[in-house]
């Protein structure tokens, strides 16, 4: 689920980049060819489960062998994912942009979109003293029809 | 109800009730684990064996209040992750304020 305002909507053809453009292309020859249709496009918006961008600057910010859970607590805050007995942390962040379209029927209407999602991850382990042993910055793309599929889990489920 | 739709579209719904001292207790030292109990309940999550609580605050207007676990809602209308760090005796020793979605 993603938070997004009228102000952050794009019209075509002005995409981020060559896909994206392309993609929107699609859309509106696709709507064109189904009669009544408003295409849209979103630039990359944080989804509403990221508390804020994940970066190497975030990495930066953990010194392995030095930097302790508490230290990592105070610091980002609760993580988004966290081992059991927290022997890792899971800190992610999503932004995610939508192509498509909004068909109108005879009384309501529906949207299609292809869904594009940037996912990245900050891995943070600790050895048995509560001391970070190791940081490691996980980045994917993952994109679908109407919902990306196969992103990376920012709570770190398969970990 | 289509113009409905496209009314309601990117709308986000605010919440009431905060307080502007929420966390003015924070800074008459001492303060205990309890104290912070009592003031602003049970915490989103623990660590450390509860040495370590946090809390997912809202601002509005100036305003703060305590935001309810929900996990359906994420980080949404999150404002601050506040961190609190106690003693083995359950005194308060650090916290911080954490920005969320700065």
């Amino acid at each position: 689920m993603r938070t997004a305002r009228c102000s952050d909507t794009i019209w075509l053809p002005y995409g981020r980049n060559r896909r994206f453009a392309s993609a929107g292309i699609a859309a509106a020859l696709l709507c064109l060819s189904l009669g009544g249709c408003i295409p849209f496009a979103t630039p990359h918006l944080l989804d509403s489960d990221s508390r804020g961008d994940v970066t190497t600057a975030t990495q930066q910010r953990l010194e392995v062998g030095k930097t302790t859970r508490v230290d990592v607590l105070l610091a980002l805050g609760a993580p988004d994912g966290r081992a059991a007995d927290d022997d890792w942390f899971t800190y992610g962040s999503a932004r995610t942009s939508e192509v498509g379209g909004f068909l109108f029927l005879l009384v309501d209407g529906i949207g299609v979109e292809h869904v594009n999602t940037h996912v990245s991850r900050l891995l943070v382990k600790f050895d048995s003293n509560g001391i970070v042993s190791s940081v490691e910055l996980q980045q994917s793309e993952c994109s679908g029809f109407m919902a990306a599929h196969g992103c990376l889990d920012l709570k770190g489920k398969e970990l | 109800m289509l113009l409905l739709q496209v009314a309601l579209a990117g709308c986000v719904t605010t919440t009431s009730g905060g307080k502007p001292d929420l966390l003015a207790f924070l800074e008459r030292e001492p303060v205990d684990k309890f104290e912070v109990l009592a003031h602003l309940g049970e915490p989103n999550e623990a660590f450390e064996v509860d040495r370590v609580l946090t809390y997912r605050l809202t601002s509005d207007r100036g305003s703060l209040s305590v935001r309810r676990n929900d996990k359906t809602k994420g980080w949404e209308g999150v404002s601050y992750d506040l961190v609190l760090v106690f003693d083995a005796n359950g005194s308060l020793q650090r916290h911080n304020l954490v920005a969320v979605r700065p």
